[in-house]
């Protein structure tokens, strides 16, 4: 008669840890997947590439998943993981010294009935947006982080977020007083406010 | 601009995002990927390669007790009062060095400036008070010069901690020669994207005009200092957005002349002013996941070596060693740090953490002293590395600070 061989202690207290670790995580994922999902769609405006993004920062965290011990910090960790990786992609263009943007990602525009297609117009403003000035842009306008947040999450100062932040506002605000579809629905009372904010 | 029109742009990025609706990553699309980053930076580490175990390290294992809480009591730290190396040496070829922080004895304090929250620490002299957290830091004259992100603003501190005086923008970036007698910094009057200017200060801050001599190197643009690479030479980054994209190019210049291109590198790392070489990125394989560094002689824009296997950084103040790191650190740090031979890029000595620890940034200490902090158990330990393959603690372990970032800020290092 062949007697069973029982796996060790140390073998199923292994693997018991590593069960309880893949529950942890997979509620991690179940829970944020949709909104890293989203934030990456909008900082790397290709579905696609935003599926690779999650995949790539989600299997980093995986792997770093016991030496995150504050686990309210996972988010940010995982943001950052996406901007660094989509700056990688970018980094691909350098030694062509240019990233052409003058040819918008291919994506079929859906025109909003209820805007006018501002949205759209909005949303092709942002794609034209320099990298960095992009992830700003969608950090602080998306996921409403804080500016100091934002410095945490993309490795540069306050200062910086917010000299990226009014760059692309001013070149959006550019935009809204060229582009007519933009501009129609700006009340006069809205206007003047702009004007004084400038002015500020 | 007005809330109606930020209002608005959130309104579009929110609409826009539905797109990712119905989209999913499978958790086991997820493992397999991370089995591969797994693959990828054991090859690179050479982990597969016998590691050796020493008395200051122990061997990987499983810790059966989970995550840590961050409750487990710190070991108690004496210093000893030799710079000495004072861990068993490994000869690197069999293998790198396995670190436990918590066990690798206690050395002396850094041998550099660096900050606990305000508390300035100099190896010199009393600790001081300074006036407010920075960011980075800069030894000048008897103080120093902080770096504070919010404001990007310099403050030049004395001795004691009493803020003197309050210079331009700075960039948060600058670098010190190998001998620590000169600085140089980033300087624009209207902060990031203006014109940039380049400055360099005599560390001992007898200038008598406005302190520094300045260089106007571009109109506009975002500047990274590596290093100097000569007496009065820096390497640099220079990162210039546009609508229609963005552009990093290294540069090489000094404070008479135009900015020369270093074209045979992608960006600029690290950089010596005793051998004239920098370090840093040649090409880019995404499909691989595959980055190669190179040496290259700043003078002639000329390959030294390269390699694929470690991200080249910092080389030591005499120039004769530079480090690599994980080719797959990510957000939180790599497994460990390598000491390379600048000269030929062969591996003098290997350092890898615990399984379950991480390590940040490196930076030298002196040309055979390496500090790097690692976080390991929920604590953060200073660890000092030496070409010899010794390893100790150069302060005892904190658990200030948080997971991603040490309580410790150090001062810019050659």
């Amino acid at each position: 008669m062949q007697l069973a061989v029982e796996p060790g202690v140390g073998a199923r207290v292994k693997a018991q840890a590593q069960h309880e670790k893949d529950a942890e995580f997979e509620a991690y994922m179940a829970a944020r997947q949709p909104s890293l999902l989203r934030t990456a769609y909008l900082i790397s405006g290709d579905r696609h590439t935003a599926e690779d993004l999650v995949q790539t920062a989600l299997a980093k965290l995986y792997l770093s998943w016991d030496k995150v011990h504050d686990r309210q910090m996972i988010d940010g960790y995982v943001r950052r993981i996406i901007v660094n990786e989509h700056n990688s992609l970018w980094r691909r263009a350098w030694k062509k010294r240019e990233l052409a943007t003058d040819t918008l990602p291919d994506h079929q525009t859906v025109t909003d009935r209820h805007d006018d297609g501002q949205r759209d117009a909005l949303w092709e403003f942002v794609q034209t947006l320099p990298r960095k000035q992009r992830a700003v842009i969608v950090l602080r306008y998306y996921e409403d982080l804080s500016e100091a947040e934002i410095a945490e999450t993309l490795g540069i100062s306050v200062g910086t977020v917010k000299s990226q932040a009014s760059r692309a506002l001013a070149a959006m605000r550019s935009r809204v007083h060229d582009n007519p579809v933009l501009a129609q629905d700006r009340a006069p009372a809205d206007r003047s406010a702009s004007d004084r904010e400038e002015e500020r | 601009m007005s809330n109606h029109q930020t209002d608005d742009l959130t309104r579009a990025l929110r609409a826009r995002s539905e797109d990712m609706t119905g989209t999913h990553v499978a958790f086991e699309d997820v493992k397999g990927r991370a089995r591969g980053i797994r693959r990828r930076r054991r090859a690179a580490s050479g982990i597969a390669v016998a590691a050796v175990a020493l008395a200051v390290a122990v061997p990987m294992g499983i810790n059966l007790g989970g995550v840590d809480n961050g409750q487990r009591p710190l070991p108690a730290d004496q210093p000893t009062t030799t710079t000495e190396p004072t861990g068993p040496v490994t000869p690197t070829p069999q293998g790198p060095v396995e670190i436990d922080a918590a066990k690798a004895p206690r050395g002396e304090d850094p041998a550099i400036l660096y900050a606990t929250g305000t508390t300035l620490h100099r190896p010199d002299g009393p600790q001081v008070e300074l006036p407010k957290q920075y960011s980075y830091l800069l030894p000048y004259a008897d103080g120093v010069m902080g770096f504070y992100g919010p404001d990007g603003i310099t403050d030049f501190i004395d001795g004691e901690g009493n803020l003197t005086d309050q210079g331009p923008y700075t960039g948060m970036s600058g670098a010190i020669s190998s001998d620590g007698e000169r600085l140089a910094t980033w300087v624009s009057a209207v902060g990031a994207g203006g014109a940039v200017d380049l400055a360099l200060w005599p560390r001992s801050g007898a200038n008598p005009e406005n302190g520094y001599t300045s260089n106007v190197v571009a109109m506009r643009g975002d500047m990274q200092l590596a290093g100097f690479v000569g007496p009065e030479t820096v390497a640099y980054n220079l990162t210039v957005s546009t609508n229609q994209g963005a552009t990093q190019t290294p540069y090489v210049t000094d404070w008479t002349s135009e900015p020369r291109e270093l074209t045979s590198l992608m960006d600029v790392r690290g950089a010596n002013d005793v051998t004239g070489v920098v370090s840093g990125l040649t090409t880019v394989d995404y499909g691989k996941n595959e980055y190669c560094f190179a040496v290259v002689k700043a003078v002639s824009d000329t390959v030294v070596w390269d390699t694929c296997d470690y991200r080249l950084g910092r080389f030591s103040p005499d120039g004769k060693y530079v480090l690599g790191v994980d080719p797959e650190s990510d957000g939180l740090g790599g497994k460990g740090v390598t000491i390379l031979d600048a000269e030929t890029g062969e591996v003098v000595a290997e350092f890898q953490t615990e399984d379950r620890a991480f390590m940040q940034d490196a930076i030298w200490e002196s040309r055979s002293t390496v500090l790097a902090p690692v976080m390991q158990d929920g604590a953060w330990f200073l660890v000092r590395m030496r070409p010899d393959g010794t390893v100790e603690k150069a302060l005892d372990a904190s658990r200030e600070g948080y997971d991603d970032s040490s309580p410790w800020r150090f001062q810019y290092t050659p």
